[in-house]
């Protein structure tokens, strides 16, 4: 039911625009109403610690505008935008430019012709979920792709995740591994990369390892022109962890050999026992990516977890988020969420931020991912059972 | 940098120097919202997209009270099926609040009217369209806000004076409605002119519009009632003779409009006006200045060098804020004095 009582999510265009943010050399012009120019700059700072870096152009429209179909002033941005040196430009689109079947598309071609400009526009529709909006945006990003030559010579591009710092974390968390693990370096982070410019690189990669669904049609897009060969992985837990180190080198015709982790085991068979003794039953309703990785984690240690998602997808029943929450709100079982949802729940643990809530973002490591996230995972949900 | 707007045609909308996202003023929906959230008894249906629906979450309600959002599907935006709206206010219409809903600026652009649709079918929902395309500034919804909330309202009135400031004193739509049974109402605050205006034509009270600046008779006539003491008065005439030797007086300043349009009643000769937070308020004062009076809507202080006689309180605007009616206008009156030494 539309009927929000709690929370809500992102919808498309928010978070194209907050994944947009991060690039140095790319302006955003928002041709909407007043809401979404202001709100959009003021909420990066609840996603990841420092300052956004990219310039944000918004043309609130008028009933003048609307009646008479002008986008003179759009023009005017985008002039002002190319001023102040911007050669690339993101038009986002607008819902109100959906309901009234503005052509985006159209314009920002007359634009980029007009003014000199490269003026792109991303293909979303007004219902389009979060999840439609990271992948339309990382996919526009082809249109800068090449294959010239970067500092690496035998490198790795990593795409995919949300917006968030902690998309950062699972990422730098990843790099290290496979540095470690295969000698290679890091050529493209998608979560990290802040420059249009750098996609003229991506090329050169020997293997994309790609984190998010969203990203695997990039993923493939990148295999059909450079013939760069991709694997998807979100691996949490160990176990994951060397399955996707295993699948990453039969690709890459190296020999990976996985070894022991005592402390590892050891703390894996405390929480099994903990959970034993608890009784207590687990839900997961995350992104696709996320709740794989939690699904699969979960049953290794014995549990098997309600799994749903919090977009549409092909994987996981997918719930609105009050629906969720209003199955849930008095359960004892742990839920495994965002913070919108954990702080309406009983037992909720937060492994996903929609950033509602007003915390401080720090630089401190905060993976997700791998042994790490399953560390953190595993501690946090035993603080919330033995309190 | 900003440059500076110079308004050649005054026109009813917002004036952008610049597509920087900078200070961007807030939506009409959280404008309302933050009103709302400090007056007890009041519930809210958002009712929009999913941005409108996502953000107005930021504003917490307390407990008790709802602050939902009905996010509009395509096929409810383009059908007009309002049932799932209905269903909605339902369920919020099983306590004993009042509930705003919010329109936004999908459902006003589609012309859904809810407004109509809600009519009788619910007693205690009001609505306001709260589209953010349309007039010059969001914050002109307050007036809107407490017109439609209050205007069926039959007031008792009693031999009693209350003052009607922005600051929301009062607690609760219940402490809002009380105040109304007064036989005199002084109105600081623009969100109240509207409302209190529309009783006092129906049920004969007392509405004093403390807002605007007025001639002197006006506050004579009425200056127990305001704390206006004679000699003040006296004061503020002198002033404004000696203002009339200056050549021309450039006026920059929170409310310059106002000054500017109390100042030309009395022959003094303002040229240019400058000020931030274009408004309705603002757009119909400026309309009756007179027609060479130049208005510029951003600050920039090279425009001042070029000027003669500077009336420059661009620092000023809390303290300004802080004054109300006569002794606001006391106020900038002493201020502009120095210019004629």
């Amino acid at each position: 039911m539309p009927l929000n009582k709690y929370a809500a999510f992102p919808s498309a265009r928010m978070e194209a625009f907050y994944l947009a943010s991060r690039y140095r050399d790319l302006a955003i012009i928002d041709f909407s109403t007043n809401g979404h120019g202001v709100y959009n700059y003021g909420h990066l700072m609840r996603l990841a610690p420092g300052r956004a870096q990219s310039a944000f152009y918004s043309v609130p429209l008028t009933e003048v505008d609307i009646a008479l179909g002008n986008f003179s002033r759009l023009y005017t941005a985008a002039e002002e935008a190319a001023r102040d040196g911007y050669k690339n430009i993101l038009l986002l689109p607008s819902s109100i430019g959906s309901v009234l079947g503005f052509d985006f598309k159209a314009y920002a071609e007359d634009i980029s012709r007009v003014s000199g400009v490269n003026m792109f526009t991303l293909p979303l529709k007004l219902s389009d979920d979060f999840y439609s909006g990271r992948e339309a945006f990382l996919f526009s990003m082809v249109r800068f792709v090449g294959k010239e030559k970067s500092f690496a010579e035998s490198a790795f591009n990593l795409l995919g995740g949300d917006a968030t710092y902690q998309a950062q974390c699972d990422h730098i968390y990843l790099s290290e591994l496979i540095e470690s693990s295969f000698g290679l370096k890091l050529n493209i982070d998608s979560t990290r990369n802040e420059r249009v410019e750098a996609w003229k690189h991506i090329g050169n990669a020997k293997i994309n390892i790609v984190t998010s669904r969203y990203a695997v049609r990039t993923a493939e897009y990148l295999k059909e022109k450079f013939g760069t060969p991709y694997v998807y992985i979100y691996p949490l837990g160990k176990a994951a962890q060397d399955s996707a180190l295993r699948e990453i080198s039969d690709i890459l015709g190296r020999t990976f050999h996985s070894e022991r982790d005592e402390i590892y085991d050891f703390a894996v068979l405390q929480f099994s026992n903990i959970l034993c003794a608890e009784e207590r039953g687990v839900i997961c309703y995350t992104d696709t990516d996320r709740a794989q990785g939690l699904k699969d984690f979960l049953e290794t240690v014995g549990l098997n977890p309600q799994c749903y998602c919090t977009h549409k997808n092909g994987d996981f029943p997918y719930l609105a988020l009050d629906e969720v929450i209003e199955k849930f709100h008095d359960s004892n079982d742990i839920v495994l969420s965002c913070d919108s949802v954990c702080r309406q729940v009983r037992c909720g643990i937060p492994v996903e931020y929609t950033g509602i809530s007003y915390d401080l973002q720090v630089p401190l490591r905060d993976a997700r991912i791998g042994t790490e996230g399953a560390y953190r995972l595993m501690g946090a949900i035993t603080k919330k059972l033995l309190g | 940098m900003n440059e500076p707007v110079t308004a050649r045609t005054l026109k009813k909308t917002p004036y952008f120097s610049s597509a920087s996202v900078a200070c961007a003023e807030h939506c009409a929906m959280d404008v309302l919202l933050e009103e709302i959230v400090g007056i007890g008894g009041l519930d809210v249906l958002v009712i929009g997209v999913g941005e409108c629906c996502f953000y107005s979450r930021k504003i917490e309600f307390p407990a008790g009270r709802k602050n939902w959002a009905y996010q509009l599907t395509d096929t409810e935006i383009v059908l007009g099926d309002l049932s799932g709206i209905e269903r909605a206010l339902e369920e919020m219409s099983r306590t004993e609040n009042r509930i705003v809903c919010i329109l936004t600026c999908i459902p006003c652009l589609m012309n859904l009217d809810i407004e109509s649709f809600i009519g009788t079918r619910f007693e205690n929902v009001v609505c306001i369209s709260a589209p953010d395309y349309a007039g010059i500034s969001s914050y002109d919804c307050l007036s809107d806000l407490y017109y439609v909330l209050l205007k069926d309202i039959k007031p008792n009135p009693i031999e009693k004076v209350q003052v009607w400031r922005g600051g929301g004193e009062e607690r609760s739509f219940a402490d809002i409605r009380e105040k109304l049974n007064a036989k005199t109402h002084i109105v600081q605050s623009e969100k109240f002119l509207r409302l209190l205006s529309h009783l006092s034509a129906r049920y004969s009270l007392e509405t004093i519009d403390d807002v605007h600046f007025h001639d002197f008779d006006f506050y004579r006539a009425r200056g127990n009632l305001l704390g206006i003491t004679e000699r003040e008065i006296e004061e503020a005439e002198d002033i404004t003779k000696k203002l009339k030797g200056l050549s021309r007086l450039d006026i920059y300043a929170p409310f310059a409009y106002e000054y500017a349009l109390f100042l030309q009643k009395y022959g003094v000769r303002v040229r240019r006006i400058l000020f931030d937070g274009f408004c309705g308020d603002a757009y119909a004062r400026c309309k009756a200045l007179k027609e060479d009076t130049e208005i510029v809507l951003y600050h920039d202080s090279r425009i001042l060098r070029e000027s003669e006689a500077v009336l420059d309180l661009s620092d000023c605007g809390e303290e300004i804020s802080g004054l109300y009616g006569f002794h606001r206008l006391l106020y900038l009156l002493r201020r502009t004095l120095p210019l004629c030494r």
